[in-house]
Protein backbone atom coordinates (compact mmCIF):
# COMPACT_ATOMS: atom_id res chain seq x y z
CA UNK A 1 0.00 0.00 0.00
CA UNK A 2 0.94 3.46 -1.05
CA UNK A 3 0.58 6.92 1.12
CA UNK A 4 -2.45 8.36 0.19
CA UNK A 5 -4.21 5.35 -0.21
CA UNK A 6 -7.84 5.01 0.20
CA UNK A 7 -9.75 1.86 2.17
CA UNK A 8 -12.55 0.58 0.26
CA UNK A 9 -15.50 1.70 2.41
CA UNK A 10 -16.74 -1.06 5.01
CA UNK A 11 -20.49 -0.91 4.88
CA UNK A 12 -22.26 -2.56 7.62
CA UNK A 13 -25.77 -1.93 9.98
CA UNK A 14 -25.38 -2.07 13.68
CA UNK A 15 -28.94 -3.47 14.75
CA UNK A 16 -29.52 -3.76 18.63
CA UNK A 17 -29.43 -7.40 18.52
CA UNK A 18 -25.30 -6.82 17.56
CA UNK A 19 -25.41 -4.95 20.71
CA UNK A 20 -26.78 -7.19 22.97
CA UNK A 21 -24.66 -9.79 21.46
CA UNK A 22 -21.37 -7.79 21.51
CA UNK A 23 -22.03 -6.93 25.15
CA UNK A 24 -22.20 -10.58 26.09
CA UNK A 25 -19.32 -11.48 24.02
CA UNK A 26 -17.46 -8.75 25.59
CA UNK A 27 -18.55 -8.74 29.29
CA UNK A 28 -19.69 -5.01 28.91
CA UNK A 29 -23.07 -4.96 31.13
CA UNK A 30 -22.60 -1.00 31.34
CA UNK A 31 -26.42 0.11 30.79
CA UNK A 32 -26.39 2.38 28.60
CA UNK A 33 -26.08 0.07 25.76
CA UNK A 34 -29.51 -1.78 26.51
CA UNK A 35 -31.40 0.17 28.89
CA UNK A 36 -33.43 2.43 27.03
CA UNK A 37 -35.05 3.86 29.94
CA UNK A 38 -32.41 4.83 31.47
CA UNK A 39 -30.46 6.37 28.75
CA UNK A 40 -33.76 8.20 27.58
CA UNK A 41 -33.25 9.50 31.10
CA UNK A 42 -29.96 10.36 30.67
CA UNK A 43 -30.99 12.28 27.51
CA UNK A 44 -29.79 10.31 24.49
CA UNK A 45 -32.00 9.04 21.60
CA UNK A 46 -31.59 5.50 21.71
CA UNK A 47 -29.17 3.07 23.42
CA UNK A 48 -25.75 3.93 22.79
CA UNK A 49 -23.42 1.45 20.85
CA UNK A 50 -20.42 0.11 22.16
CA UNK A 51 -17.35 1.67 21.32
CA UNK A 52 -15.40 -1.17 21.09
CA UNK A 53 -17.90 -2.41 18.49
CA UNK A 54 -17.07 0.78 16.22
CA UNK A 55 -12.94 -0.15 16.77
CA UNK A 56 -13.68 -3.63 15.90
CA UNK A 57 -15.22 -2.34 12.83
CA UNK A 58 -12.67 -0.18 11.87
CA UNK A 59 -10.29 -2.32 12.52
CA UNK A 60 -12.14 -4.80 10.31
CA UNK A 61 -12.16 -2.37 7.52
CA UNK A 62 -8.51 -2.14 7.60
CA UNK A 63 -7.82 -5.82 8.06
CA UNK A 64 -9.81 -6.47 4.85
CA UNK A 65 -6.33 -4.94 2.53
CA UNK A 66 -3.91 -5.30 5.53
CA UNK A 67 -5.13 -8.98 6.05
CA UNK A 68 -3.79 -10.78 9.48
CA UNK A 69 -1.32 -13.01 7.64
CA UNK A 70 1.05 -10.58 6.64
CA UNK A 71 0.26 -7.79 9.11
CA UNK A 72 -0.39 -7.41 12.34
CA UNK A 73 -2.09 -4.66 14.40
CA UNK A 74 0.83 -3.34 16.51
CA UNK A 75 -0.60 -0.37 17.49
CA UNK A 76 -3.98 1.69 17.56
CA UNK A 77 -5.86 4.67 19.13
CA UNK A 78 -9.30 5.98 18.74
CA UNK A 79 -11.49 8.30 19.85
CA UNK A 80 -15.51 8.31 20.00
CA UNK A 81 -16.51 11.69 19.08
CA UNK A 82 -20.13 11.50 19.38
CA UNK A 83 -22.07 8.51 20.52
CA UNK A 84 -23.20 6.36 17.81
CA UNK A 85 -26.45 4.60 17.91
CA UNK A 86 -28.09 1.68 16.19
CA UNK A 87 -28.73 1.77 12.32
CA UNK A 88 -25.98 2.24 9.64
CA UNK A 89 -22.24 2.46 9.56
CA UNK A 90 -19.60 3.43 7.35
CA UNK A 91 -15.87 2.40 7.81
CA UNK A 92 -13.00 3.89 6.13
CA UNK A 93 -9.63 5.07 6.01
CA UNK A 94 -6.39 6.26 4.31
CA UNK A 95 -2.63 5.56 4.11
CA UNK A 96 -1.09 7.92 6.55
CA UNK A 97 2.78 5.90 6.36
CA UNK A 98 3.36 3.13 4.36
CA UNK A 99 7.19 1.12 3.82
CA UNK A 100 7.74 -2.53 3.87
CA UNK A 101 7.67 -3.12 7.67
CA UNK A 102 4.82 -0.58 8.56
CA UNK A 103 1.58 0.94 7.33
CA UNK A 104 -0.21 3.89 9.81
CA UNK A 105 -3.62 4.05 8.72
CA UNK A 106 -5.86 6.96 9.80
CA UNK A 107 -9.72 5.64 9.61
CA UNK A 108 -12.78 6.64 10.20
CA UNK A 109 -16.82 5.87 11.12
CA UNK A 110 -19.28 7.72 9.95
CA UNK A 111 -23.15 6.89 10.98
CA UNK A 112 -25.90 6.99 9.03
CA UNK A 113 -26.17 10.65 8.12
CA UNK A 114 -22.70 10.34 7.13
CA UNK A 115 -21.32 12.22 10.26
CA UNK A 116 -17.87 11.06 11.96
CA UNK A 117 -18.01 9.82 15.21
CA UNK A 118 -15.14 7.93 15.27
CA UNK A 119 -11.79 8.42 14.39
CA UNK A 120 -8.09 6.40 14.61
CA UNK A 121 -5.12 5.68 13.94
CA UNK A 122 -4.05 2.05 13.00
CA UNK A 123 -0.66 1.32 13.10
CA UNK A 124 0.39 -2.26 11.69
CA UNK A 125 3.25 -4.73 12.00
CA UNK A 126 5.14 -7.00 9.02
CA UNK A 127 3.92 -10.75 11.32
CA UNK A 128 7.19 -12.33 11.47
CA UNK B 1 -22.84 28.28 37.66
CA UNK B 2 -20.15 29.25 40.56
CA UNK B 3 -21.14 26.89 42.89
CA UNK B 4 -21.76 24.25 39.98
CA UNK B 5 -18.16 24.83 39.34
CA UNK B 6 -17.63 24.25 42.70
CA UNK B 7 -19.16 20.93 42.65
CA UNK B 8 -17.35 20.05 39.94
CA UNK B 9 -13.84 21.17 41.41
CA UNK B 10 -14.58 18.98 44.24
CA UNK B 11 -15.93 15.89 42.04
CA UNK B 12 -12.35 16.42 40.29
CA UNK B 13 -10.48 16.42 43.47
CA UNK B 14 -11.83 12.98 44.57
CA UNK B 15 -11.42 11.63 41.32
CA UNK B 16 -7.57 12.60 41.25
CA UNK B 17 -7.28 11.04 44.48
CA UNK B 18 -7.41 8.09 42.61
CA UNK B 19 -4.56 8.65 40.55
CA UNK B 20 -2.39 5.45 41.06
CA UNK B 21 -4.42 3.23 42.62
CA UNK B 22 -4.38 -0.23 41.46
CA UNK B 23 -6.67 -3.27 41.34
CA UNK B 24 -6.03 -6.98 42.34
CA UNK B 25 -4.46 -8.73 39.33
CA UNK B 26 -6.95 -11.10 37.36
CA UNK B 27 -6.06 -14.09 35.37
CA UNK B 28 -7.78 -14.63 32.29
CA UNK B 29 -7.74 -18.76 31.03
CA UNK B 30 -8.47 -18.39 27.55
CA UNK B 31 -10.21 -20.08 25.80
CA UNK B 32 -11.41 -21.15 22.41
CA UNK B 33 -15.47 -20.32 22.18
CA UNK B 34 -14.58 -16.86 24.19
CA UNK B 35 -12.21 -15.74 20.83
CA UNK B 36 -14.98 -17.44 18.69
CA UNK B 37 -17.80 -15.83 19.91
CA UNK B 38 -15.91 -12.72 20.44
CA UNK B 39 -14.93 -12.94 16.43
CA UNK B 40 -19.00 -13.38 15.54
CA UNK B 41 -20.18 -10.56 17.80
CA UNK B 42 -17.35 -7.79 15.29
CA UNK B 43 -18.70 -9.69 12.12
CA UNK B 44 -15.23 -11.10 11.66
CA UNK B 45 -14.46 -13.01 8.61
CA UNK B 46 -11.16 -13.84 9.01
CA UNK B 47 -10.66 -17.91 9.64
CA UNK B 48 -8.28 -17.60 12.15
CA UNK B 49 -10.46 -15.34 14.24
CA UNK B 50 -13.99 -17.49 13.02
CA UNK B 51 -12.59 -20.30 14.11
CA UNK B 52 -11.31 -19.46 17.67
CA UNK B 53 -7.32 -20.15 16.59
CA UNK B 54 -6.22 -16.39 17.05
CA UNK B 55 -8.28 -13.55 18.68
CA UNK B 56 -9.34 -10.41 16.74
CA UNK B 57 -7.31 -7.31 17.80
CA UNK B 58 -9.79 -5.67 19.85
CA UNK B 59 -10.21 -8.96 21.87
CA UNK B 60 -8.71 -7.06 24.89
CA UNK B 61 -12.26 -4.92 25.03
CA UNK B 62 -13.26 -8.42 26.80
CA UNK B 63 -11.29 -9.00 29.58
CA UNK B 64 -11.77 -5.43 30.53
CA UNK B 65 -15.04 -5.98 32.69
CA UNK B 66 -13.76 -7.99 35.47
CA UNK B 67 -10.04 -7.22 34.90
CA UNK B 68 -10.17 -2.92 34.57
CA UNK B 69 -14.60 -2.51 36.38
CA UNK B 70 -15.07 -3.06 39.62
CA UNK B 71 -15.63 -0.04 40.33
CA UNK B 72 -12.19 1.44 39.43
CA UNK B 73 -13.69 4.64 37.52
CA UNK B 74 -16.15 6.64 39.60
CA UNK B 75 -19.46 6.67 38.65
CA UNK B 76 -21.06 8.81 41.25
CA UNK B 77 -20.57 12.14 40.07
CA UNK B 78 -22.41 15.36 39.64
CA UNK B 79 -22.53 15.15 35.55
CA UNK B 80 -25.51 13.08 34.21
CA UNK B 81 -23.90 11.46 31.00
CA UNK B 82 -21.72 9.55 30.80
CA UNK B 83 -19.60 7.96 27.64
CA UNK B 84 -16.59 6.14 26.45
CA UNK B 85 -14.08 8.24 25.00
CA UNK B 86 -10.82 6.96 23.95
CA UNK B 87 -8.85 3.50 23.67
CA UNK B 88 -5.35 3.73 23.22
CA UNK B 89 -3.84 -0.01 22.66
CA UNK B 90 -0.25 -1.65 22.31
CA UNK B 91 -0.47 -5.15 21.02
CA UNK B 92 2.69 -6.90 21.74
CA UNK B 93 1.62 -10.86 20.87
CA UNK B 94 -1.40 -12.47 19.25
CA UNK B 95 -3.30 -14.10 21.91
CA UNK B 96 -4.61 -17.69 21.13
CA UNK B 97 -6.74 -20.44 23.23
CA UNK B 98 -4.74 -21.93 26.12
CA UNK B 99 -3.24 -18.80 26.74
CA UNK B 100 -3.08 -17.81 30.66
CA UNK B 101 -2.56 -14.22 31.09
CA UNK B 102 -2.76 -11.81 33.49
CA UNK B 103 -4.94 -8.77 33.95
CA UNK B 104 -3.10 -5.43 35.76
CA UNK B 105 -5.54 -2.15 35.92
CA UNK B 106 -4.35 1.29 37.46
CA UNK B 107 -5.99 3.94 37.51
CA UNK B 108 -4.26 6.51 35.43
CA UNK B 109 -5.27 10.03 35.40
CA UNK B 110 -8.21 11.86 35.85
CA UNK B 111 -9.02 15.45 34.36
CA UNK B 112 -11.57 18.46 33.65
CA UNK B 113 -11.92 20.39 30.70
CA UNK B 114 -14.17 22.87 29.61
CA UNK B 115 -16.71 21.55 26.79
CA UNK B 116 -19.42 23.30 25.04
CA UNK B 117 -22.23 22.43 27.14
CA UNK B 118 -20.52 22.96 29.84
CA UNK B 119 -18.05 21.02 32.21
CA UNK B 120 -16.32 17.66 31.14
CA UNK B 121 -14.77 15.50 33.83
CA UNK B 122 -12.60 12.39 32.13
CA UNK B 123 -10.97 9.43 33.88
CA UNK B 124 -7.91 7.14 32.16
CA UNK B 125 -7.57 3.81 33.70
CA UNK B 126 -4.94 1.24 31.91
CA UNK B 127 -4.45 -2.32 32.09
CA UNK B 128 -1.38 -4.43 31.25
CA UNK B 129 -1.85 -7.57 30.44
CA UNK B 130 1.31 -10.36 30.47
CA UNK B 131 1.42 -13.92 29.74
CA UNK B 132 2.53 -16.79 32.28
CA UNK B 133 6.05 -15.95 31.82
CA UNK B 134 5.68 -12.65 32.32
CA UNK B 135 6.07 -11.06 28.82
CA UNK B 136 3.75 -8.34 27.93
CA UNK B 137 0.32 -9.21 25.82
CA UNK B 138 -0.95 -5.70 25.45
CA UNK B 139 -1.70 -2.27 27.59
CA UNK B 140 -5.04 -0.77 27.17
CA UNK B 141 -5.64 2.39 28.10
CA UNK B 142 -8.91 3.26 28.04
CA UNK B 143 -10.38 7.05 29.18
CA UNK B 144 -14.13 7.61 30.03
CA UNK B 145 -15.95 10.96 30.05
CA UNK B 146 -18.92 12.40 32.39
CA UNK B 147 -20.78 15.50 31.33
Amino acid sequence: MRVGDELAELVLAISRSDLIRYCGAANDLVPLHWDQDMVRAAGYPDVVVNGWLGCAHLCRAATRVLTPDRWLLARYAVRYRQPLFPGEVRCGGTVARADTEQVVVDAWLRDGSGRVVTTGQLEFGRRK
Amino acid sequence: MAQDMAVIETALQRLRARIGMTRPPVRFAIDRSDIRRYAQACGEIWPAYVAGDEAPPTFIASLQDEGMGNGLFAMDLPLAKFLHSDDAVELFQPIRPGDVLLGQARYADAFLRAGRNGPMLFQTAEMLVMDAVGDKVARVETTVVSF
